[in-house]
């Protein structure tokens, strides 16, 4: 079992790293303006250079309190949410394939496949209320709010 | 006397029909993600137009109050705010559903709204005038200044664990400079992706942030347990008393009137409002770190807020012709259409209609708590759906709701990056509220920051010697210097208490 | 046994579903339109722009045969819903409601489309941006403020709703031609209102707006306009002259209209050029388009095309002179 101290450990690392690799993708993506009196960058670099130093008192402080970095556990804690990765590669490739097949194919047949996923074992029941609620909130979005939704683009 | 004559005739059969229709289509606009108020509004629009006035009137500012009010209901069962408005709300009512107290949440929420709406209505009715002239003394520095202050309240929101908080919220920052610059016009961090021009979308992150993540997190339920009924408390149990509206009289006060106040400085809004009285709530509460865990306070600084703004949009907007928020802009058109122009010659051509709508007002907060009563209890037994069947449908409607705000997928593939962040976070035992408010008002810091500079010609000295901007930062200043001499004191009488 | 039934029952459920799916899409009849049409608009559900272009629905049925159902795809100033124009199929059931922006946004930045990419099949309105300051300030005209601006560099600032928008360019141009653009600060609010409480609040000078948004603060004499971009006077303000009177050519509008892909058959893009003309030129249109405020200015195919193209050179100099050019 991890530790909590371990997480904000982890935690602590992410952010510095999120921080250091900000700075180069903020001067290779952002354009300075013309006529800016305060430049674009100013903001970011601000922001970025705070998260630094808030992540490494925060690492300061974690080591201090003697935590050390467990690599097994963080490859373990990552590890642990197989499931969540899998429901998300099955949402993109539900909303990916929205582009191909439109919306309401799409839906019909992704629902079933993440109630199943979700644990209702009833294939009846889960058809028909794919069928029924993507059908009304289909309904709904585009007639009354008048959305209009990707269509059968093959 | 005239007052009493339009009153009269406000009261017919059409214009409460009217009255209720708008409540009741404002709060399904604004309980679907996805449907903001300001489109739920736009929608009724062209509707509006083939009516007469007084029951335009009716059908448009119920519908406002009603959107206000409606996506606190999704926030609270879903953790998925139906408006931006709705997610400080999101907070503590989504929890409080988690642990049985739905009913109450709800309940709260609706009383919330309703005060915080009339408190609103009536400062609007009273003080119009004087308020519509104080918001024109607001340019851009004293904006900076007040956003400034609500930014510094951030800290008061991490609890207990401040630099935690304080890395999310600066995160928070940085992710929301993502997008077109906002005063050269410049890209930033956009990675040559146009669908980035405009930033993420509010709704990805929200989306994604909140529903997405709770999703992510139930997963760790076996799919055994996710498929049993939920029990669910009776009804008797699990409902808003009055004692406990009561104990939160100060709370929506105060929440109103800062709503109130929020709105009538033209281009903040209902996500400012509740996210400001939020923070300030918690700041005040004698105990913070229960914001967050599901604490009535949270969803009633944050109801009454965002129904508080409605009356105050309304008020730039009669008096100046300015609408102060994206809603009113669009009940501007209405009004016009309608042969009502709004502005400084309203109050003294048109006064009647004037008049309606501040009955109309009054009238859509007392339909609005009648119709919020009534469907309380259908409401509240969504909860009572097998969670195996609530989630992915819950998935599918964040999609749709996602995708309907700028009709494309991208925004939709951002909610499932934001999804996976916001999961990340809070495994990781971070609160989502530091980074969701420094996100929505980072933006507004930096940009009237950099127009107040502009407009001074680089003048720094500019905060220091306009009185209100300098007024905010002084008052910054030294709440950020007491907040820290009291954490000190308050160590040092805990460590003497123990010792 | 069992397993027979479920890979039935799987497929007919399939085929059902493959059937609704299909629903979709509908079989191209010879005669066009066959089906609703979409219009596009690259603005944010209820404002100006989305309003503008309801008030051609009810006479679509009418003249088109087919209804028109107009969708929002907002953003990147109204990039993101032109490129979603220009890349979806030249059939004609995909058309653009749009701006002057459709001119400025490739200046701006990187877009998805060219300008080429589009055919104008008529122009619906033409909105000219008039500059306003406050009543008691100093200025009655363009050269009052050209005079005080010259003496005064850099403490000029003026106020319009966001970067690229035509507001933004339309004042910029009026300043460009009174030649103080460079010594002017112009500051982007979020949109009109902002930026009408800074004017009337004095943190600003001026504002370029349309009309409509200020009309009530004009008539209450809290702001004067001190002058029209535009070839003529507004009929609400007779007295105001235009900058072209005043000496300053600013003649850029802000028009609206239908916009159609470029690559569509040629049958069809004339016959959507007839209907939009007889929609426009209708009563009932004329009636919604007056309580809209719109001034309603028409340009068929040929003309609305030209100029368009006409616009967007004129675009290239002046973003490079007001500083925002890219590419």
């Amino acid at each position: 079992m991890l530790s909590e101290n371990n997480r904000d450990l982890q935690a602590s690392f992410f952010f510095l790293f999120v921080s250091l690799l900000s700075f180069p993708l903020i001067f290779s993506f952002i354009e300075g303006g013309q006529m800016a009196e305060v430049s674009p960058f100013f903001w970011p670099i601000m922001a970025a250079s705070l998260m630094l130093l808030f992540s490494v008192v925060s690492l300061s402080k974690e080591m201090k309190q003697g935590e050390r970095i467990e690599l097994k556990g963080l490859v373990l804690s990552l590890a642990a949410s197989k499931k969540q990765y899998i429901f998300l590669v099955l949402a993109l490739i539900y909303i990916q394939s929205m582009e191909f097949f439109g919306f309401l194919l799409s839906s019909m047949v992704s629902l079933p496949v993440f109630l199943f996923y979700f644990g209702s074992r009833k294939k009846g029941l889960n058809l028909v209320i794919s069928v029924v609620f993507v059908g009304v909130v289909f309904y709904c979005f585009s007639v009354f709010f008048k959305i209009s939704f990707p269509k059968w683009n093959l | 006397m005239e007052l009493l004559d339009v009153f009269y005739s406000i009261l017919t059969i059409s214009n409460i029909l009217f009255l209720c229709l708008g409540v009741i289509g404002g709060m399904i606009g604004g309980a679907l993600p996805g449907i903001s108020p300001s489109m739920t509004i736009a929608l009724l629009l062209p509707m509006s137009l083939y009516l007469p006035t007084s029951n335009a009137i009716m059908l448009l500012i119920g519908a406002y109050q009603g959107a206000m009010y409606g996506g606190s209901i999704s926030a609270i069962l879903i953790n998925t705010p139906g408006t931006a408005s709705a997610a400080a709300t999101a907070f503590d009512g989504y929890e409080m559903a988690r642990q049985g107290k739905t009913g109450k949440a709800i309940g709260m929420s609706l009383a919330a709204s309703c005060s915080g709406g009339f408190i609103a209505s009536i400062m609007l009715i009273i003080l119009a005038k004087h308020l519509a002239l104080v918001s024109l003394k607001f340019g851009p520095a004293e904006y900076f200044g007040i956003m400034l202050f609500a930014l510094t309240l951030i800290a008061g929101v991490c609890g207990d664990n401040l630099l935690k908080g304080l890395m999310a919220a600066t995160l928070g920052l940085l992710l929301a400079t993502v997008g077109m610059d906002p005063v050269v016009g410049t890209e930033r961090l956009t990675f040559g992706l146009f669908n980035l021009y405009d930033g993420f979308s509010m709704l990805s992150v929200f989306i994604g942030v909140f529903a997405l993540s709770e999703i992510l997190v139930q997963l760790r339920t076996p799919g055994k347990d996710l498929d049993t009924t939920p029990e669910i408390l009776d009804y008797r149990q699990d409902r808003l008393t009055f004692k406990e509206y009561w104990s939160q009289k100060w709370n929506i006060l105060i929440s109103g009137i800062i709503g109130c106040f929020i709105g009538i400085l033209p281009g903040l809004g209902g996500s400012t409002a509740s996210f400001i009285a939020y923070a300030e709530a918690k700041r005040r509460s004698k105990t913070p770190e229960k914001f967050g865990t599901g604490i009535i306070d949270g969803v009633a600084a944050a109801e009454s807020a965002n129904n508080g703004v409605c009356g105050g949009a309304l008020i730039p907007m009669l008096a100046l012709g300015i609408p102060g928020d994206v809603v009113t802009a669009i009940l501007i058109g209405a009004f016009v259409a309608q042969g009502i122009k709004p502005g400084p010659l309203l109050f003294t051509q048109n006064l009647k209609d004037v008049y309606a709508i501040y009955f109309g007002l009054i009238l859509s907060i007392i339909a609005l708590f009648i119709i919020g009563m009534l469907a309380l209890r259908f409401i509240a037994k969504i909860v009572s759906i097998k969670k195996s069947i609530l989630f992915p449908c819950v998935f599918m409607l964040c999609v749709v709701g996602t995708y309907s705000a700028r009709g494309n997928l991208f925004d939709c593939l951002m909610m499932i990056l934001f999804g996976l962040f916001g999961y990340f976070l809070r495994r990781h035992k971070f609160q989502i509220a530091p980074f969701i408010i420094a996100y929505i008002l980072g933006p507004e810091v930096e940009l009237n920051y950099r127009l107040a500079l502009r407009i001074s010609d680089m003048n720094y000295l500019t905060f220091i010697q306009k009185p209100i901007s300098l007024f905010f930062i002084v008052f910054t200043v030294l709440f950020v210097v007491f907040s820290v001499f009291k954490k000190k004191v308050f160590k040092q009488w805990v460590s003497k208490g123990t010792n | 046994m069992l397993k027979l039934k479920s890979v039935v029952v799987g497929v007919v459920i399939l085929a059902l579903f493959l059937g609704i799916g299909l629903l979709g899409t509908r079989i191209e009849a010879n005669e066009y339109p066959s089906k609703p049409i979409e219009m596009v608009v690259p603005y944010a559900p209820g404002g100006g722009t989305h309003i503008a272009a309801e008030i051609l629905v009810p006479g679509a049925e009418e003249f088109l045969g087919q209804p028109l159902q107009i969708s929002t795809k907002p953003g990147a100033g109204g990039a993101i819903g032109a490129t979603y124009v220009a890349k979806s199929k030249p059939d004609g059931y995909t058309l653009l409601y749009t701006t002057l922006s459709l001119a400025i946004a490739p200046y701006l930045g990187k877009v998805g489309y060219n300008i080429d990419d589009f055919v104008g099949i008529a122009q619906c309105s033409d909105v000219a941006a008039v500059i306003a300051v406050k009543a008691d300030s100093p200025w009655d005209n363009a050269k009052d403020i050209q005079e005080w601006v010259k003496e005064n560099p850099g403490k000029f600032s003026w106020a319009h709703p966001g970067v690229g928008s035509s507001l933004h360019i339309q004042g910029a141009n009026a300043f460009f031609e009174m030649g103080v653009l460079k010594d002017t600060k112009d500051v982007p609010f979020k949109g009109t209102a902002p930026g009408v409480a800074a004017v009337l609040g004095g943190h600003v000078q001026a504002i370029s707006t349309f009309l409509p948004a200020i009309a009530e603060n004009v008539k209450a004499k809290q702001l004067k306009v001190i002058g029209v971009g535009g070839p003529s006077r507004l009929p609400e303000l007779p007295e105001v002259k235009t900058f072209q009177e005043q000496g300053y050519p600013a003649m850029l509008t802000s028009w609206r209209g239908v916009f159609a892909s470029k690559n569509t058959p040629p049958e069809i893009l004339k016959k959507l050029e007839m209907s939009f003309a007889q929609i426009i030129s209708s009563d009932p249109y004329k009636e919604r388009s007056v309580k809209l405020g719109e001034p309603l200015v028409y340009k068929n195919m040929s003309e609305f095309t030209s100029m368009l193209r006409r616009d967007s050179q004129a675009m290239e100099t002046l973003l490079k002179n007001m500083g925002l050019y890219k590419q």
